[in-house]
């Protein structure tokens, strides 16, 4: 079945055009995707999800939030709610186009549901917002000299701007990002790997791409995902 | 989150970790002794490559690991590694 190809379009967000990709064409899967270098490490597995679920019969909708990607606004000039917010936009606008999506978010994006209206939630390997940024400090450990200390990494990126594996980030997207829990929803499924010990609904055979200096890409796992996604959102329309 | 383990479980879990995060051969890994040496050694087991690690053994083991727990001899040797993991997950 041919799929189609991605294509691009323009959304709205305070006053300045952003983008999206979308795939396919049926009911939409709102796609939020990894946060930061997880996503450029976790870019070949999306994209096999995206077209695994555009051959399935849905539209997959994967947007770049405001500051990052094709963006044309600094990561410095944006705050955690422009990300939230951008977010729950897109469901609205969505549901206005079409019907209200079903959302698909991989790790840290789990973090921007909050402000979301969405037919389901799915989630793969979500994180707290501390954990994420605990990695991050310690990315950023490795290339400073004399090894800082954790606390003053976090103190000072509370503060100012700061880089973190090559990502200049704001004390308005750090610091809420550190305390960020996962948002609290009626219906939620979680998909992880098999190697990771936390509750879900679902494991899988598959290494954390996420977690690997270099990009990979896992055909499998995307194909297992995308089919998740897809029966998830079957479910919710039945 | 519940994760209990035996010393050959800590085992397994180090060894599948240093494999999916550095990207090492898993037979290779598997081939590891306690005097294999790691960082300085193996050029996928730079600095950066340690955060990946350490945060991965967090999750893996259910474990926290402190600032002034890793030292530079933490990550010479895989012996080193293993007892730092044993003594952690199964306190």
């Amino acid at each position: 079945m041919n799929a189609g190809e991605i294509a691009y379009r323009n959304y709205r967000w305070r006053g300045a055009d952003e983008w999206l990709a979308e795939i396919g064409s049926g009911p939409p899967v709102l796609i939020v995707a990894p946060l930061f270098e997880e996503l450029n490490r976790c870019r070949a597995l999306i994209a096999g999800v995206m077209r695994g679920l555009a051959g399935a019969g849905f539209k997959a909708v994967l947007p770049d939030l405001p500051g990052t990607g094709e963006s044309l606004r600094e990561l410095g000039d944006v705050a955690w709610e422009d990300w939230t917010g951008a977010i729950g936009m897109l469901t609205f606008d969505l549901t206005a186009r079409s019907q209200m999506p079903y959302l698909a978010s991989f790790r840290g994006g789990c973090l921007l549901e909050e402000q979301a209206q969405a037919a389901g939630r799915w989630r793969f390997a979500p994180a707290a917002g501390a954990a994420l940024t605990r990695d991050l400090i310690r990315a950023r450990q490795a290339v400073l000299p004399g090894r800082p200390r954790a606390e003053e990494l976090e103190a000072a990126a509370r503060a100012q701007a700061s880089e973190f594996a090559g990502y200049l980030i704001p004390p308005a997207i750090f610091a809420p990002l550190r305390d960020a829990q996962l948002p609290e929803a009626d219906v939620v499924r979680t998909v992880r790997l098999d190697s990771d010990p936390a509750a879900a609904d679902l494991k899988l055979a598959g290494k954390p791409l996420w977690r690997q200096s270099e990009p990979g890409n896992d055909p499998a796992l995307a194909a297992a995902l995308a089919f998740d996604i897809a029966a998830g959102v079957r479910a919710c329309a039945a | 989150m519940a994760a209990t383990f035996d010393a050959d479980g800590v085992d397994a879990t180090l060894r599948s970790v240093l494999s999916d995060v550095l990207g090492l051969d898993r037979a290779r890994v598997n081939g590891f002794g306690a005097d294999t040496e790691l960082f300085g050694s193996l050029p996928e087991f730079d600095s950066m490559a340690v955060a990946g690690v350490l945060t991965e053994l967090e999750e893996r083991l259910a474990i926290f690991i402190e600032d002034d727990e890793v030292d530079g001899e933490l990550f010479e040797s895989y012996g080193n590694l293993l007892t730092f993991a044993k003594a952690k997950a199964l306190a």
